[in-house]
């Protein structure tokens, strides 16, 4: 066996399993997380090589076995696309004809590179499929380099900073009975004016049943972005430590060691987080307690990402859409079931994904069509689960007040509905100017109920929001943010 | 070429052939979880039972995953007096050329109790829940009926008035 040959066979083989995870990850430097391209690389690595492995026993020759493999990995690695190239023509013909399709083709080739190939000419082509894959993965690996740079050095920075602050408590311990707080984001919770604006709809009657309730409200707070990883660590760590303009993996790294959960532990608070997302905004381990779900959505994660375009995709994710709801349905009843676990003391936080997409209920909180999950183009789908997220909001503070009447409640989202930037940035119409849609975007649901008291939190943003009600609570005196 | 090697060659061609020719029965054979198979009938085959009865459609879904696999529920009775611990609710879909019939099951559904009180009705049992996958089904627009089946002697074949077309690759309700 020629050595050299060996390592061409096996590195082409690499380059071609690894080349969809490289990609993806490269071309989100910043954004994706390297355990996942870890995680990923891992399982595709392992699989090729069972698929060498099985290929050697018959061919029983490496450069032979290495092309073999590298076509059966390129056809199930790229198998979404071929299915869809195929159906467009034959629309009669399903994923199990495609697959039929493809694995006749995998024994013709294989039985041609059996009787009529030489090693020599497998040996060629391994070579040529090393030198498009490899390069690949090096030119994207080049584009991504400054990239990286910035991302390592802001993460230092950031890192001190937050040291800093975390070395530095702005109170004196108080320890005693301290009622429970309740502090609840819903991603993309459209703002009075936002719901207005983009669905012409008048929301008046939830801001009524809320302020019935006892709590305070403010119609037109509006945070400084519309992007989620830039507003929740922002708000978790009560300082502006993020700016849209950093990078998601930057952002990310702040949502770390979480000030506000540290100063509320400080404060003699037992930290119990609600987060069944993938997004894990909620550090758990800053937490006493948290929701545990068996199951988390596989939507939007790399791994997804990656399985979405071969042959596995009908298998992966395919409980999403109903444990989506599950899980929703299960955060809002242990929100309810906090209420129940203590009259003091319990710092009780949850970010719901909702009614961010994906939309998976309609207003009565029945199951969506598929095709309306992710349909980001109408308003109707958002709007329908929008009036959801109300009802529920309103059923669990209802439960939670009537548990615990002496309480604080702080509801509030991130952002407002980004229709104008998910049409721009997810359909490319520009059918509105994002600068002038920007306030819109960023109106935010914002209300507290302090007791049933009375508490100023008019045109305040989310984070001075949230220091308004602490330092009004707990008698210190957090710098509201400007 | 060896002769061995040939013949093995062409069994296994021949093999993908015939997978190929018979997949969609093949697959649609696999008994998949709470999942019913559709079944070419006669589209005079319950004549004899239509009659006016107490049915609705509540939720119609069509999940976009491999096999399009399409979800109605709803509720669907004929008053008796006595409980009907065999009965039996199908849903019939039929156009100018075909109809196809698929079995539902039907479940004891609390929160109707107070709907079934109300009618005087024995038993929680009208609920029902199928789902199946309607790729086998020709294209084409085909009215959905609901046979249900309380006893021998309470038997009714009813039309919906709900309209459904078939294609190769959706399955959607259209107004007629």
């Amino acid at each position: 066996m020629n050595k050299k040959n060996t390592v061409i066979s096996i590195a082409s083989l690499i380059c071609v399993a690894l080349f969809p995870c490289f990609f993806l990850y490269l071309q989100n430097t910043g954004a994706a997380i390297f355990s996942d391209l870890i995680e990923m690389s891992g399982i595709l690595l392992l699989i090729s090589l069972i698929i060498l492995g099985f290929s050697f026993l018959i061919f029983r020759n490496i450069e032979k076995a290495a092309l073999i493999s590298n076509i059966f990995l390129i056809i199930g690695l790229y198998f979404a696309f071929i299915e869809k190239a195929i159906v467009k023509v034959i629309p009669m013909l399903y994923y199990w004809h495609v697959a039929i399709i493809c694995l006749f083709l995998i024994f013709q080739i294989g039985y041609l590179i059996y009787k009529k190939s030489n090693a020599k000419l497998a040996n060629q082509i391994n070579q040529v499929l090393l030198l498009i894959f490899g390069g690949l993965i090096i030119f994207n690996g080049i584009l991504a380099v400054p990239k990286a740079f910035q991302t390592i050095s802001t993460k230092a920075q950031n890192q001190a900073e937050l040291d800093q602050k975390i070395n530095n408590p702005t109170s004196d311990n108080q320890e005693g009975n301290l009622p429970n707080v309740y502090y609840f984001i819903f991603d993309e919770y459209a703002g009075f004016d936002s719901i207005q604006r983009y669905c012409n709809y008048d929301n008046s009657a939830f801001y009524a049943s809320l302020e019935e309730l006892g709590f305070v409200t403010s119609k037109h707070s509006v945070n400084d972005t519309w992007d989620t990883y830039t507003e929740i660590p922002n708000l978790l760590q009560l300082a502006r430590v993020n700016s849209i303009d950093m990078t998601a993996a930057e952002k990310k790294a702040n949502l770390k060691d979480p000030f506000l959960l540290k100063f509320m532990k400080e404060q003699g608070y037992t930290v119990n987080a609600l987060d069944s997302t993938n997004y894990q905004f909620i550090d758990v381990n800053a937490t006493d307690l948290h929701l545990g779900v068996d199951y988390i959505s596989t939507y939007g994660t790399f791994k997804s990402l990656i399985f979405q375009n071969t042959a596995y995709y009908p298998f992966h994710g395919y409980e999403d859409h109903d444990e989506e709801i599950s899980n929703m349905l299960r955060m809002f009843n242990y929100a309810i079931e906090s209420s129940e676990k203590t009259k003091s003391n319990l710092f009780t936080i949850g970010y719901f994904s909702f009614p961010h997409v994906p939309y998976i209920v309609d207003e009565n909180g029945n199951k969506t069509n598929d095709s309306d999950r992710l349909n980001l183009r109408d308003t109707a789908p958002y709007l329908a689960q929008f009036k959801y997220a109300s009802k529920k909001i309103l059923e669990m503070t209802t439960e939670i007040i009537r548990n615990d009447p002496e309480s604080i409640i702080v509801i509030q989202s991130d952002h407002g509905y980004r229709y104008p930037s998910h049409l721009h940035f997810w359909y490319g119409i520009d059918q509105f100017d994002l600068a002038v849609e920007s306030i819109y975007e960023r109106n935010i649901l914002n209300s507290v109920y302090y007791q049933g008291k009375d508490i100023y939190i008019d045109n305040y943003s989310g984070i001075n929001t949230l220091i308004t009600v602490l330092n009004k609570l707990l008698d210190v005196d957090l710098q509201m943010v400007d | 070429m060896k002769k061995t090697d040939k013949i093995i060659y062409w069994v296994i061609t021949l093999s993908f052939v015939l997978l190929f020719v018979f997949a969609n029965d093949i697959i649609l054979s696999i008994p998949l979880k709470e999942t019913y198979r559709l079944k070419e009938v006669e589209s005079t085959k319950y004549d004899e039972y239509k009659r006016d009865f107490e049915a609705k459609i509540e939720t119609f879904y069509v999940k976009q995953d491999i096999f399009f696999t399409t979800e109605f529920s709803g509720y669907a009775f004929i008053p008796t007096n006595q409980a009907s611990p065999n009965k039996d609710i199908n849903l019939v879909f039929i156009s100018e050329n075909k109809s196809y019939e698929v079995d539902a099951s039907v479940i004891e559904w609390f929160f109707l109790k107070s709907m079934f009180r109300e009618k005087g009705l024995v038993g929680i049992n009208h609920f029902f829940i199928t789902r199946f996958s309607p790729i086998e089904m020709e294209n084409g627009i085909y009215e959905l009926f609901i046979y249900c089946y309380e006893n021998e002697n309470t038997i009714g074949f009813m039309d919906t008035n709900r309209y459904f077309e078939k294609t190769y690759r959706t399955f959607k309700e259209v107004k007629k």
